[in-house]
């Protein structure tokens, strides 16, 4: 693992030789003195797809970025392999307390250690991927974090909500089915 | 030689957060004037005082490091600057002093090119360089003081903008981007010379073609960058739709977002406004660059929209920018939708 100590560096710098590095090594381990260059560590690691871990060290703040996967056990896998469908945007029978309800179940997942591996919206649940608010922020979250995200497309076109989309993607039914036949577990909330 | 000015993160890229700004100010307790019509609470662009009534005195000062090596121009684009945010309250500059901080090892003549910088665009804009105040520094900066009057009847605030108001800004965005490019050698001469252009470009200009028509709310776009700005002149009363294909930036800048040239002063006014602001698409590149702080920017205005056929047609036939960007609805869950 390369080092790079950019301390005392403002940004782009420590990004910007970051990048360099990565050029020539798989993996660089960057010591930086502010949370703001964490960010756009953090930032670049996402949008170039690389693997990336922080930390903070006494008063100064680590990112490792790696192009391939990480040496060691530094970062375990998040995702379990499971698979929860939403075929409502509301838990249970009652609506107006199935809304309260599913509010907190996905509120609830983005606290877990564990997260599943894909999330599935159909039916009414592809509301839950296309009404703005609390819900859409955390399936957002999730989605950094490793969760795939996928709506039917089928029920975007029934109501009218295809443009609407603002997390994830779109998909059909035999994606669907093969997805939940490869699945460790199907949970339904 | 050519004199060079050694440029860490200058211009208003070295800003303070606006987040960690208002905790302190908060917490002043200030003399009160019932005369101050625009102060501290409102986070206006300049501070304004009335003498009688169909008289207050406008002012405002800034100043910051060198974001380009060349001290004239530098003095240029400092004055450009500052001056704006007496045309964003809708007032007339009248005299100006320096703030200067200088390194007295430095060659003496690079701190008289960048007041000759600054003095030449006081005369561009019919304002007198009054004095000023010099200190020894370890690095230099550079500002001006300014003081202007108003009408008090006529003081174009940032914050009283109306549904259906059409938002338009009169310069370009991606300057904090292009001068981090230029930083690390990597922007084009072509690129830097629209910055420096745009950079140095009296908002005075914009201001004359804009007052006479119904501007509800104006401010100038600089360090906070637009969404910040933006949600500023909103005052959580309205929300705004941006477009996100009519947002005029250098063409450079998509490629630079991709090298990651971006200001940490990007990320704190992420940090301010993010929560308030809807994309409908993960967009990266717009992201940064509506986020992106500018230095001596444009004018943002809202304005009537029954005028903005005309003013369009204005700028267009005086030659200068000015580009629709969105527009003003009622309070919606977010604060700005970019859409």
């Amino acid at each position: 693992m390369k080092l790079l100590d950019a301390r005392g560096l403002e940004c782009p710098l420590p990004v910007v030789k970051t990048k360099e590095l990565l050029k020539e090594n798989q993996e660089v381990k960057v010591l930086v003195d502010n949370e703001i260059a964490i960010e756009n560590l953090t930032k670049f690691a996402r949008v170039r797809q690389y693997q990336i871990q922080t930390g903070k060290q006494e008063s100064d703040y680590f990112a490792i970025i790696s192009t391939g996967k990480i040496e060691g056990d530094i970062i375990e896998n998040k995702v379990t392999g499971n698979i929860i469908v939403f075929s409502s945007h509301v838990m249970g029978s009652n609506a107006e307390l199935g809304a309260i309800l599913m509010k907190s179940f996905i509120f609830a997942l983005t606290k877990q250690d564990q997260l599943p591996s894909e999330m599935i919206f159909y039916n009414e649940g592809v509301k839950l991927t296309t009404t703005k608010g609390d819900i859409l922020n955390d399936l957002k979250y999730l989605e950094s974090q490793g969760v795939e995200i996928v709506s039917c497309g089928t029920c975007l076109d029934f109501f009218k909500r295809k443009e609407m989309l603002a997390v994830g993607s779109v998909t059909n039914m035999y994606d669907i089915v093969e997805r939940m036949e490869k699945a460790k577990k199907i949970i339904k909330p | 030689m050519k004199d060079k000015l050694y440029c860490k993160s200058g211009g208003c890229s070295a800003k303070l957060g606006a987040k960690k700004l208002s905790h302190i100010l908060e917490k002043i307790d200030k003399y009160p004037s019932d005369q101050l019509l625009v102060g501290f609470d409102s986070h206006d662009d300049g501070a304004v005082y009335q003498i009688n009534e169909h008289q207050a005195i406008v002012s405002t000062l800034d100043f910051f490091p060198p974001m380009v090596e060349d001290p004239y121009l530098f003095g240029q684009i400092a004055a450009t600057n500052a001056l704006s945010d007496i045309y964003a309250m809708g007032g007339t500059p009248l005299t100006a002093l320096n703030i200067v901080c200088f390194n007295d090892h430095d060659d003496l003549n690079i701190l008289g090119k960048i007041i000759e910088g600054g003095n030449d665009k006081l005369k561009e804009a019919h304002v007198t360089l009054a004095g000023g105040h010099s200190i020894r520094d370890e690095s230099t900066k550079y500002g001006l003081s300014v003081t202007g009057m108003v009408d008090p009847h006529r003081i174009l605030s940032n914050k009283d903008v109306q549904e259906n108001d059409v938002l338009i800004l009169t310069k370009k965005l991606g300057v904090g981007l292009t001068l981090n490019a230029a930083r690390l050698n990597d922007a084009s001469k072509d690129m830097l010379d629209e910055v420096y252009q745009s950079m140095t470009l009296l908002n005075k200009y914009a201001y004359d073609l804009l007052k006479k028509y119904r501007i509800h709310a104006l401010t100038d776009v600089t360090g906070f960058g637009l969404l910040v700005h933006l949600d500023e002149m909103l005052n959580h009363q309205k929300s705004a739709v941006i477009d996100k294909n009519k947002i005029p930036y250098f063409k450079d800048c998509p490629y630079y977002v991709n090298e990651f040239y971006l200001t940490g002063a990007a990320q704190q006014n992420r940090h301010a406004v993010e929560d308030k602001v809807y994309f409908d698409k993960e967009n990266f590149i717009l992201e940064e660059i509506l986020y992106d702080p500018q230095t001596s920017g444009g004018l943002l205005a809202s304005v009537q929209e029954e005028d903005v056929d005309m003013i369009i047609e204005d700028f267009k036939k005086k030659g200068y920018q000015c580009y629709i960007i969105g527009k003003v609805i009622k309070k919606d869950q977010f604060d700005i939708y970019v859409r």
